[in-house]
């Protein structure tokens, strides 16, 4: 489906559900004020949807309920030691239903600086960059008050990347859409006593590193079906700490090996209006092929923090 | 080797078996925590702004009663909840999603106040999680 498909149907769904709400008599203040569980918006991905910080969840962001709308912004910082991450963005969850997302996210090489850039070009960026504009919509289920189904959604991110010197060398298209499915429950009482949410996604991409290396490639333009999948502890109401994993296409050659992402992460909700995150994320080799002379970007390791504001 | 998993082996089952005597109900502090919860519970949501509304011509001892009553049986506790089943008792009275969660952060408060343990708070909302459905009032969405 194309994007402006897409974005017809969805917002002709949200005048629909609008005009339907509208003989509610709910005030502004009523509809924005957070009715929801706290933390049941999750915190925001690196691709700016609802979810975890690397996996999107069928959870939709903020806090509003099926008669409310909701909303997130959020900043992330990672930081490999050589080469860091900057990524924001903001989001609206409409009556628990369709979330609308758009999120900036950059990868600053440092003096790792792929050697392309500079070699072939003299191009003097050593940015990689995307925008990621997504929409997603419940499908089914409820992740908290559904006893044996999970809350399922599909979603899919329209991403647009920025440094087309690089991608034209590597031979990557710089736009592309991601689609996916996913499915989030809440299990209480679960794991020592403790409340669980786990999620998992089936996502089908052709996108390089989440898009920063573009989409595809010379020798393979196909949708390459890849997992995500989270496990989160609430360990006391306000925190959380999990894991997460998602897989990568792996086929552009040009780039070398890339590798799957994964990470550790403790969340704090001290209220529903903001959040924060910490993790440990192992993002493995970037592009080792076109790293430039003497630099590498092999075996990643990144300190990641992010900041989330919700209603 | 085979002396060591035995000694461990020993040492391990009984805390086990402790693990399991403690029942969520045992946890509350029986009938008298749970008493003493829902007292607490009933106080807070008559005089929660966001939800104060639904009670405003409730029978507060019969409430209270019954609560117990429901909190006491979803705990596996010796007590069998005789009252409407939830769509029955919730019939018309226009129940939002964010009220039926007001409603679980007031009781979350009032087990906090009353120190129960994690697990047995987590035990009883999880229980209480699927009753949104015939308790709130659809929205069509």
């Amino acid at each position: 489906m194309k994007k402006h498909t897409i974005l017809t149907v969805s917002f002709a769904m949200t005048i629909f559900s609008v005009t339907a709400h509208a003989q509610d008599e709910m005030t502004l203040p009523d509809m924005m004020s957070s009715g929801r569980l706290l933390a049941t918006g999750g915190v925001s991905e690196l691709e700016g949807a609802g979810g975890g910080g690397i996996a999107p969840w069928a959870l939709i962001t903020g806090y509003g309920t099926d008669r409310q709308i909701g909303g997130s912004v959020f900043g992330t910082f990672a930081d490999t030691g050589k080469l860091y991450a900057t990524d924001g963005g903001i989001a609206v969850g409409l009556f628990n239903r369709i979330e609308f997302s758009y999120a900036r996210y950059s990868l600053n090489l440092g003096n790792q600086y792929l050697g392309v850039v500079t070699q072939t070009l003299n191009h003097g960026s050593n940015t990689l960059s995307e925008n990621i504009e997504g929409i997603k919509l419940r499908l089914f289920g409820d992740a908290i008050y559904d006893a044996y189904i999970p809350q399922v959604s599909a979603g899919v991110l329209f991403q647009q990347s920025q440094n087309k010197f690089l991608l034209n060398y590597i031979g990557a298209q710089s736009t592309g859409e991601t689609y996916y499915l996913a499915a989030t429950k809440v299990l209480f009482d679960a794991f020592l006593g403790r409340d669980v949410l786990v999620d998992a996604d089936l996502i089908e991409t052709k996108a390089n590193q989440l898009g920063l290396l573009g989409f595809g490639s010379a020798t393979d333009n196909g949708y390459h079906a890849e997992f995500a999948g989270s496990v989160a502890v609430l360990i006391n109401r306000g925190f959380a700490a999990g894991a997460e994993y998602r897989t990568m296409p792996r086929d552009l050659k040009a780039v070398g090996h890339s590798s799957n992402y994964s990470d550790i992460f403790l969340a704090y909700f001290p209220c529903k209006h903001v959040s924060i995150t910490g993790a440990y994320a192992f993002q493995g080799d970037i592009a080792p092929a076109v790293d430039a002379p003497g630099k590498s970007t092999r075996n990643q390791n990144a300190f990641y923090l992010s900041a989330q504001l919700a209603f | 080797m085979f002396r060591i998993i035995t000694a461990s082996a020993l040492f391990v089952l009984p805390s086990l078996g402790l693990a399991q005597a403690a029942t969520p109900y045992d946890e509350f502090g029986g009938q008298a925590g749970i008493h003493q919860v829902v007292d607490d519970f009933v106080a807070t949501i008559v005089a929660d702004p966001r939800i104060k509304g639904y009670f405003a011509h409730a029978h507060i001892a019969h409430l209270k009663y019954e609560l117990r009553q429901q909190f006491c049986a979803l705990l596996n506790g010796p007590c069998t909840y005789t009252g409407k089943d939830m769509k029955t008792a919730h019939q018309g009275m226009n129940i939002t999603q964010a009220a039926f969660n007001a409603l679980d952060e007031d009781l979350n408060a009032a087990m906090d106040k009353n120190n129960v343990p994690i697990s047995a708070q987590n035990d009883l909302t999880g229980k209480l999680a699927p009753m949104e459905q015939p308790v709130v009032t659809r929205n069509g969405m």
